[in-house]
């Protein structure tokens, strides 16, 4: 009658193959398989920042995949086998269309609540998604780094030829969509049915389908605490017969998560303008132009650091009034260090970074050491589209044999940047 | 102070290098060839702590190195040589001979850094001179492909004596920038 599935941790070793299998067919995350619970990921990204997609609050049967047709009468919930018992039914059918509330809102508004209590998690965005299309999906991200979606996503009448009448079966899904990795964070299914409680098919479309509002309702509460701690219950299934999935739960699916921000490294290449100011030879001290190209790449080291890596070639012209170098110097320069981004986006931020420069100086008449060691403070953010704007300052202080012409600058510079 | 920028940077750049594809997803014994050029090569030949003369070229380099692979780390011996015909149609030669170590940082865009020391020397080919000292050597690379991985390197050699023809000085630095393709068996 029922189909349990032992909790984890309580498995019995004959089961463990038996379930696997069936996990396999589910696309909830199965603790058998994972060893990653939904605490253990909710609790991995703890403080941070949720959208959450609150479904509409009533369900929408057109979005069924299976059927061709618009039907919005009880005819939406039966699948292809049961057809036949559903119209030879006939007459005992009610052809209203179905107004289904959907207890998804339900569930995911205590699942949020519980989610701030938890895991410190904050709401930064809250809105109506009725149709998970990569459209709204990309919007919904945008807003903040994780997005938080529980809907009905089976739905289905099941028919017993023997005594004519159906059962119903349904399951919600959670997802939360990690922003950052591109990926699912969570993809959990809650699944259960009423075998024993048959009726005919009539039970199920009066009142505008009362009786399966009543059914999702009834078991809103249950998959929440599933949802949450992982609890099980007893009309909890493991898979899923005949079931119709709504076009919702496809298009999350298959969703493709954009990349804005996504992903563990990035990668940039730049044009960068500078001035450098040197106080000494005295009296008027020392002006450089540069104009350079570089790449810079970064990896992510935690939410809101990472690894910056910068090279530079660069091309310089020395203004030391009152003689002007009109020879061209040629540099280059390595940074590294740590950015840091506030809102965890990877194309903005401000990063730190140690220094090493070289260049032809004393060759072309500059009095400046070949090389030298310094620091850079870049500003980085978005300034149209990918394109990225960069505004530094920095600190030179040339090194070598040539005592004399080891004089430290100020560098100030601005660029442009593009993700490669 | 020769001793202090060699150390500081040294210390600053502590990243290793590491050729990602063939180097990362193997362990063992690997080695390669490469060859490049460097657009920035300054040789200053210091008299009294000033500049008393220089040279500057665009050189074409040439490398080998040889070594032992572990996880994201490698450990090689390497030998570079940087040639070009001055002035004077004198050919010089400078190398760094030494020791190289490699890490690879995962997840960083592809690319790697690195880094090495060893002896530095400096030839006039056809000529008597001849100089040596300390080199160091840092860089930044990116494999292309299973074999092929470009490198851009920073060297500075660190001459205890001159090595050029009718010039005075005490002592001679090279530093130079360097593009290398190298090609690696692993």
């Amino acid at each position: 009658m029922y189909s349990a599935r032992t909790s984890p941790g309580h498995c019995q070793p004959s089961l463990v193959l038996g379930l696997s299998v069936l996990c396999s067919l589910l696309l909830s995350s199965c603790a058998l398989l994972s060893p990653k619970t939904n605490d253990d990921r909710m609790a991995s990204i703890s403080g941070q920042a949720l959208v959450v997609s609150v479904p509409a609050s009533n369900l929408d049967l057109t979005r069924l995949q299976n059927s061709a047709r618009s039907e919005q009468t009880i005819m939406a919930l039966v699948t292809a086998p049961f057809y036949r018992q559903a119209f030879t039914t006939n007459g005992n059918r009610n052809g209203s269309k179905l107004v289904v509330d959907d207890p998804s809102r339900l569930i995911v508004n205590n699942l949020v609540d519980y989610y701030k209590k938890e895991y410190q998690s904050r709401i930064v965005a809250k809105g109506t998604i009725n149709n998970i299309d990569p459209q709204h999906l990309a919007h919904a991200v945008q807003q903040g780094d994780f997005v938080i979606d529980v809907r009905v996503s089976d739905l289905a009448l099941i028919g017993n030829a023997d005594n004519q009448q159906f059962h119903l079966q349904a399951s919600y899904q959670l997802v939360v969509v990690d922003r950052l990795q591109a990926s699912y964070l969570i993809q959990d299914r809650c699944a259960f049915a009423e075998p024993g409680n048959q009726q005919m098919i009539r039970h199920f479309s009066d009142n505008n389908g009362q009786a399966v509002a009543e059914f999702l309702r009834k078991y809103a509460a249950d998959c929440l605490r599933y949802f949450a701690q992982g609890t099980l219950f007893p009309a909890q299934l493991t898979t899923l017969k005949d079931t119709i999935k709504t076009v919702q739960t496809t298009s999350m699916e298959k969703a493709q998560i954009p990349a804005s921000g996504k992903g563990t490294s990035y990668g940039w290449l730049g044009l960068n303008s500078s001035v450098a100011l040197y106080q000494e030879p005295e009296p008027d001290g020392l002006t450089l132009f540069a104009l350079s190209a570089s790449y810079t790449v970064g990896k992510r080291l935690s939410e809101q650091m990472s690894l910056m890596v910068n090279t530079e070639l660069n091309i310089l012209q020395a203004d030391s009034f009152p003689t002007f170098s009109t020879q061209a110097i040629y540099g280059a320069s390595l940074g590294v260090g740590a950015a840091y981004h506030p809102n965890s986006r990877l194309d903005r931020g401000v990063a730190l970074l140690a220094t090493g420069t070289m260049g032809q100086f004393l060759q072309q008449g500059v009095n400046l050491s070949t090389s030298g060691l310094g620091f850079q403070l870049v500003a980085f953010r978005p300034l149209l589209g990918e394109l990225q704007g960069t505004v530094r300052y920095g600190f030179t202080q040339h090194l070598g044999a040539t005592t004399a012409a080891n004089n430290g600058g100020h560098l100030f510079g601005f660029g442009l940047a593009y993700p490669s | 102070m020769r001793r202090t920028f060699g150390l500081i940077l040294l210390t600053l750049f502590t990243a290793m290098a590491w050729g990602q594809t063939g180097l990362a997803t193997s362990s063992g014994w690997f080695s390669g060839i490469g060859s490049g050029f460097a657009p920035l090569y300054i040789e200053e030949i210091i008299a009294d702590d000033q500049l008393a003369a220089g040279a500057t070229a665009i050189s074409p380099t040439f490398s080998l190195r040889t070594g032992w692979v572990v996880q994201h780390y490698a450990i090689y011996l390497m030998t570079e040589q940087n040639i070009y015909v001055n002035e004077a149609q004198d050919t010089s030669t400078s190398g760094l001979t030494g020791l190289g170590i490699s890490y690879l940082v995962p997840g960083l865009n592809d690319c790697y850094l690195s880094a090495g020391a060893g002896l530095a020397s400096k030839t006039v080919i056809g000529d008597d001179a001849f100089a040596s000292g300390t080199g160091l050597q840092l860089g930044v690379g990116r494999p292309l492909s299973q074999h092929f991985t470009l490198e851009m390197n920073y060297s500075y050699f660190s001459l205890d004596s001159v090595a050029v023809p009718f010039a005075v000085g005490e002592r001679e630095t090279i530093t130079s920038l360097q593009f290398n393709l190298l090609f690696l068996w692993v």
